[in-house]
């Protein structure tokens, strides 16, 4: 879904990759309010995920963020399709679709010891993360949104917009930080 | 002096790989295995340090964590790590140290001459010293007490090695790879999924190492179980709560490999800690006690089985407890001779075959220049607390001495369990422990089969010195003297005793004299040791380096530095940049040759009489949709928001519950249910924070979601005369008529081509437009704007201008003259706080406080003259102090051409005409009270 | 440093985290209370020695708003729950 990467680094096995960011929204509903949870799900042909959790759909990614509020990511010409059934489902005015197109970045770290790479600046457990779990965490000095993609030692890391060189810079440095020792 | 491989067959020495290294500038010989202190005693090397006070010469007494005398800096240049125990120090090629607190070096030292004076400086004599004559006396003294005191130097070049950082979790950690570490690691291994065991050696066997192999086989086990993970050279620190544990791993400080670690600081939570970290030998005390050649039994034992090294050629071995056996024969193994064991108890089952016991014998005194050469003993009296005649002296290099053992419980200290007095294996053990936390082995005084001890906290002293030479804390120079003269002073509790006598402050933490204070003491005193407790151990259990904590949080990554989306324009446009709350911000935009000044002036001047553009883009940028916006806005803002109409905007004023202003920004209504609220840069954050916080606490029935948009959108103002012509060639599809498009109004096209907003509002006092675009784009749109302006003299203007702008019409800043100790009305904004409603804030507004004549009220002030009035300065009306001139206020404004600031003074408003004079430190000023806004009060330029 | 129960993320580190402080319980009417109540109640609060309960917001997280117990002496956590569950 994903298509295009913007740039990326090689640290051993490690790789840090930035990639073309997709359309953005957020998406607010109070998790109560049926009429217009089941305005997106029928918008978005499937239900909010749950509190945690992301899906994937082949035309889109959706994660939950908070109990009022879901990041709905999608290819740009795939969005104008939606758009209209996204508006009617706000119509009523109980709920809201905001773009946030340029206001997020995403980072795929992936290799063997990608997890002890975020282990560095990460105190949530990652080893025992399952797939398409959604966490919000800070990685260092970054407030991070992750998610652990279908493949092993595999992570998507989303971040405001202007952080993304800081992250970029410490996910480089703390990849070089995990050398293997003798 | 080395022993042969014959006599120390399990030793972990490498006698195949030679190690050369320097200390005190001399060369010397080890092998791989050696600690730095076990190849200075196998060089016979006994002299190593001077103690800390009185300079007395120091040997090594340990063989780990417990060492008091052996510190040395290590290394040299940007590498130099002050205050290392030689005793933890792993033996490498070229290792380069040297003793602390010594010049030329610990052999010969000229502070030596301090300790001639010993007497006149016991414990707490700095409170009794150093007074005057005169105030400032002191400073005289303390350059001289700076250079005195004090231990190794810190580094001045920078240190490049790599410090990190590890956050790791496992349902059981095991602190401590001794015998009864790896036992437990074991057993949890069977029925954990994760188990991690730290040990601050370099390899696992604790006191097993060197030993015949009572470990055989258990650490090729856990190294072989996946769910295990062993990391060695590890250190934990600190127990905290919920079962933190931090720990300090070693990676090899020498290494040349700038990937790999020096240090690596780890944060691991557990579900449970096993404490398997051993005990520590005590001391005893006794005139002469700390000549270098005394030693802990189990060290020199050690030395000898672990180390190949004999601390000494004849020994004599004193005690209070039958665990020294196992000492003796350690030594006797490798070759020592031992000329006598002296029990102080008169009667034990210790009679190891071929050693002369001397039951009921105590020391007297250990004699010796720079080293032992004797131990002079006689037999006590029945309670210990005399010598009887009959003294005796034997000659030895070695005093090898056992007071009993104490379990290591340190990490307990921070709130995972107590200690309570044991008086049957007479040290302190654990109490109370957390359920999640267990101890074991020695650690939990699991201290020998059939061990037996007597305590006895302190030989009698003989002659009026001998008590200034029985050393409880070798480290800082504590005595018996000193301690009893706290106790005659009525320091009396341990907390106290240990801060007026320093003991148990040093780098040991008091592992070896703790406990024989608290035995002393309470002796002294005639209070029960279970009820004097011990002093509270604190993490770090050993010292950490700054470097370990600080990790990679230096340098570029210390802290992130945003940058504006149009950031790259700005570079092309010659910006000068400071960061500011995060931002890397442009100040101003200097043309080449132009000085600071001059460029500042020119951009005031551009947005005056041209046109001007700014990036403004760190201004938070909220969302507000639902039925109950209008609602949300009326409760957080003082001023009334039910009456604005689609498509227009106000500017508000956020207050505190206390009814101080903490933000502002204008905030537009895009639909009948959609607004745009605009905040300050720093309240980007803190304001979408406090909404949520209203929100989700008090307000939860609203109708309304607040959603932060602040980077999506750029926001670059272009502020000026001819702002309209400028935005008209850009934006084709827009009326920007003052009739179709009039301030305070927002307004939805394309401009350059691009989807956006324009926000018509003003901060600078000039006609002026907001344009919002997708933050990506933010560069081409400022292209656009600087290749269209060029004819109409558009100029970049950054913070430095804007900071004059917006003084000249007195527009008030967050976190200026609004330092959230001023409400509306103290800021001339009376006006902007409603009546009809209810707003966060406005009970507080009514308080008598908020009410009173002489608040702090908003001024301008003009300069007399042509100087530039300090910014802080203090505001005088004759003798009375009136106020303060705001802050970054204060300028000379090229429009004005005079120097002009705000201020903040009492009853301001009613002064205005008054002169008062202005001071700082070093100039005095004389201006005039005016009113804020310097310029065009009708607010003529904005509405055009 | 604590492990807090996040009730939408679970456990996490204290540094996650921001504090406002007790709960406070006591509401007043500020159309009629006096300075001195209203003040009191901005200002003042039990600061009790054992069992209370606090706000906080998971900040670095889903920056949701939750109540917990904490034992002010011991720092022993108890029950804990979402806004309007609190008194």
């Amino acid at each position: 879904m994903f298509s295009r990467s913007l740039r990326s680094a090689e640290i051993g096995v490690i790789v840090v990759e930035e990639l073309e960011p997709p359309q953005a929204l957020l998406l607010r509903s109070r998790a109560d309010d049926h009429v217009a949870m089941r305005a997106f799900a029928d918008a978005l042909q499937a239900p909010l995920p749950d509190p945690g959790k992301a899906r994937q759909s082949p035309v889109n990614l959706t994660l939950w963020m908070a109990p009022d509020q879901w990041l709905l990511l999608t290819p740009s010409h795939i969005m104008e399709q939606a758009s209209p059934r996204l508006r009617t489902a706000t119509l009523n005015g109980h709920a809201a679709a905001v773009d946030v197109s340029d206001a997020l970045s995403y980072i795929v770290l992936s290799g063997t010891g990608a997890e002890e790479v975020l282990s560095a600046g990460c105190s949530v457990d990652l080893a025992s993360l399952a797939c398409d779990r959604v966490i919000r965490a800070p990685v260092e000095l970054a407030d991070v949104t992750l998610l652990k993609i279908k493949a092993r030692h595999r992570f998507l890391l989303i971040i405001e917009r202007p952080i993304a060189p800081y992250l970029w810079s410490w996910l480089v440095d703390a990849a070089l930080g995990i050398a293997p020792r003798s | 002096m080395r022993i042969a491989a014959d006599q120390a067959p399990f030793a972990r020495i490498d006698r195949s790989r030679p190690v050369r290294f320097v200390f005190d500038g001399r060369s010397y010989e080890g092998f791989a295995g050696d600690t730095l202190a076990s190849a200075l005693l196998a060089n016979d090397v006994r002299v190593v340090g001077r103690s800390f006070k009185l300079h007395r010469a120091r040997g090594i007494m340990g063989q780990g964590a417990e060492e008091a005398n052996a510190l040395v800096t290590l290394g040299e240049g940007a590498a130099t790590e002050p205050n290392v125990r030689a005793t933890m120090i792993e033996l490498t090629d070229g290792l380069v140290a040297r003793s602390v607190n010594t010049w030329p070096s610990a052999r010969v030292d000229l502070g030596a001459v301090v300790g001639w004076f010993g007497l006149l400086l016991p414990a707490g004599f700095y409170y009794k010293t150093f007074m005057g004559p005169g105030q400032g006396a002191w400073h005289i003294y303390e350059r001289f007490i700076r250079r005195a005191a004090g231990l190794g130097h810190a580094p001045r070049a920078t240190d490049d090695r790599r410090y990190d950082k590890r956050h790791a979790h496992c349902d059981v950690l095991v602190v401590g790879a001794g015998p009864a570490g790896l036992t437990a690691a074991i057993a949890a291994a069977d029925t954990c999924n994760s188990v991690l065991v730290l040990d601050e050696q370099t390899e696992a066997g604790g006191s097993a190492l060197g030993m015949p192999d009572r470990i055989v086989g258990m650490v090729d086990r856990l190294r072989s179980a996946p769910n295990v993970r062993v990391l060695m050279r590890t250190t934990a620190i600190g127990l905290y709560e919920q079962n933190l544990v931090v720990a300090v791993e070693r990676m090899g400080d020498n290494t040349a490999d700038i990937r790999l670690s020096a240090q690596r600081l780890w944060k691991i939570r557990a579900e449970r800690v096993v404490l398997a970290t051993g005990a520590i030998e005590r001391p005893l005390v006794f005139d002469g006690n700390d000549l270098p050649g005394v030693m802990l039994a189990s060290a020199s034992a050690t030395y000898a089985m672990r180390y190949a090294v004999a601390c000494g050629r004849r020994a004599v071995l004193v005690t209070n407890n039958d665990g020294i056996a196992k000492s003796a024969e350690s030594l006797r193994m490798a070759g020592i001779e031992i000329a006598a064991i002296v029990d102080t108890r008169p009667s034990s089952a210790l009679a190891p075959d071929g050693i002369e016991v001397l039951r009921g014998h105590g020391v007297v005194r250990a004699r010796g220049r720079s080293s032992v050469t004797e131990v002079e003993i006689a037999p006590l009296t029945p309670d210990g607390k005399q010598f009887l005649p009959r003294r005796r002296r034997i000659d030895c290099d070695l005093i090898a001495v056992s007071g009993g053992w104490n379990p290591t419980l340190h990490l307990l200290g921070n709130g995972a369990g107590r200690t309570r007095y044991a008086p049957e294996i007479a040290c302190f053990i654990a109490d109370d422990l957390s359920p999640t936390v267990a101890v074991v082995g020695a650690a939990a005084g699991e201290l020998g089969e059939g061990y037996s001890v007597r305590p006895a906290w302190r030989m009698p002293a003989v002659g009026r010195g001998a008590p200034w030479r029985q050393f409880i804390d070798l480290h800082n120079d504590v005595t018996v003297g000193d301690l009893a003269l706290a106790a005659r002073e009525n320091y009396r509790s341990v907390e106290h005793l240990k801060r007026y006598t320093t003991m148990g402050m040093a780098h040991d933490q008091g592992k070896t004299s703790s406990v024989n204070a608290l035995g002393i003491l309470s002796e002294a005193i005639d209070r029960p040791l279970a009820a004097l407790g011990t002093t509270r151990a604190r993490p770090p259990y050993t010292p950490v380096a700054f470097a370990a904590v600080a990790g990679r949080q230096i340098g570029a990554l210390y802290a992130p530095k945003r940058e504006l989306p149009a950031h790259v324009a700005h570079l092309g446009c010659g910006a000068v940049f400071a960061e500011s709350g995060g931002w890397m911000r442009p100040m101003h935009y200097p043309l080449a040759g132009e000085s600071t000044a001059d460029a500042i002036r020119r951009e005031v001047l551009a947005v005056r009489n041209a046109v001007g553009i700014v990036d403004n883009s760190a201004l938070g940028k909220v969302e507000i949709h639902g039925p109950d916006a209008a609602i949300l806005l009326d409760r957080l803002y003082s001023n009334d928001w039910g009456s604005l109409a689609v498509g227009r905007a106000r500017y508000g004023l956020m207050l505190t519950e206390d009814g101080m202003v903490f933000d502002d920004g204008v905030t537009a209504r895009l639909s009948d249910t959609h607004y745009l609220m605009t905040t300050t840069s720093a309240g980007a954050g803190t304001v979408v924070d406090w909404i949520e916080l209203w929100l989700q606490r008090a307000w939860r029935d609203l109708r309304v979601f607040a959603t932060p948009v602040t980077h999506h959108w750029a926001d670059l103002t272009i502020a000026g005369p001819r702002a309209r012509d400028l935005l008209g060639r850009l934006s084709l599809d827009m009326d920007l008529s003052p009739e179709a498009f009039p301030h305070l109004a927002i307004r939805e096209g394309t401009v350059a081509g691009l989807p956006a907003r324009i926000l018509r509002a003003s901060f600078t006092g000039e006609l002026s437009f907001e344009v919002m675009v997708p933050a990506r784009s933010a560069d081409q749109l400022y292209n656009a704007v600087m290749e269209a302006g060029r004819d109409l003299g558009i100029t970049p203007f950054g913070v430095d201008a804007t900071l004059i702008l917006r003084a000249e019409k007195g527009h008030i800043l967050i976190g200026l003259e609004a330092d959230g100790t001023t409400t509306p009305d103290d800021l001339g904004l009376g006006r902007l706080v409603s009546r009809k409603k209810d707003f966060i804030g406005r009970r507080s507004l009514t308080l008598a406080d908020r009410l009173r004549p002489d608040r702090p009220q908003l001024v301008g002030l003009q300069s007399d003259d042509d100087r530039v009035l300090p910014g802080g300065g203090v505001v005088w009306s004759g003798d009375s102090k009136l106020g303060h001139v705001v802050p970054m206020s204060s300028c000379r404004s090229p429009v004005l051409g005079r120097c002009i600031a705000l201020a903040l003074i009492a009853g301001g408003r009613d002064r205005i005409g008054s002169a008062v004079t202005v001071t700082a430190i070093g100039s005095q000023h004389r201006a005039s009270v005016v009113s804020p806004v310097f310029l065009d009060p009708k607010n003529g330029r904005i509405y055009v | 440093m604590l492990i807090l129960p996040c009730p939408w993320c679970g456990p996490r580190e204290e540094t996650e985290f921001a504090c406002d402080g007790e709960v406070s319980s006591v509401s007043v009417d500020p159309a009629t209370a006096s300075d001195g109540a209203w003040a009191d109640a901005l200002h003042n609060r039990t600061n009790r020695k054992g069992m209370h309960r606090e706000w906080w917001c998971h900040r670095r997280g889903c920056r949701q708003w939750f109540w917990i117990e904490r034992d002010t002496a011991t720092n022993q956590l108890r029950n804990s729950g979402l806004p309007g569950t609190e008194s």
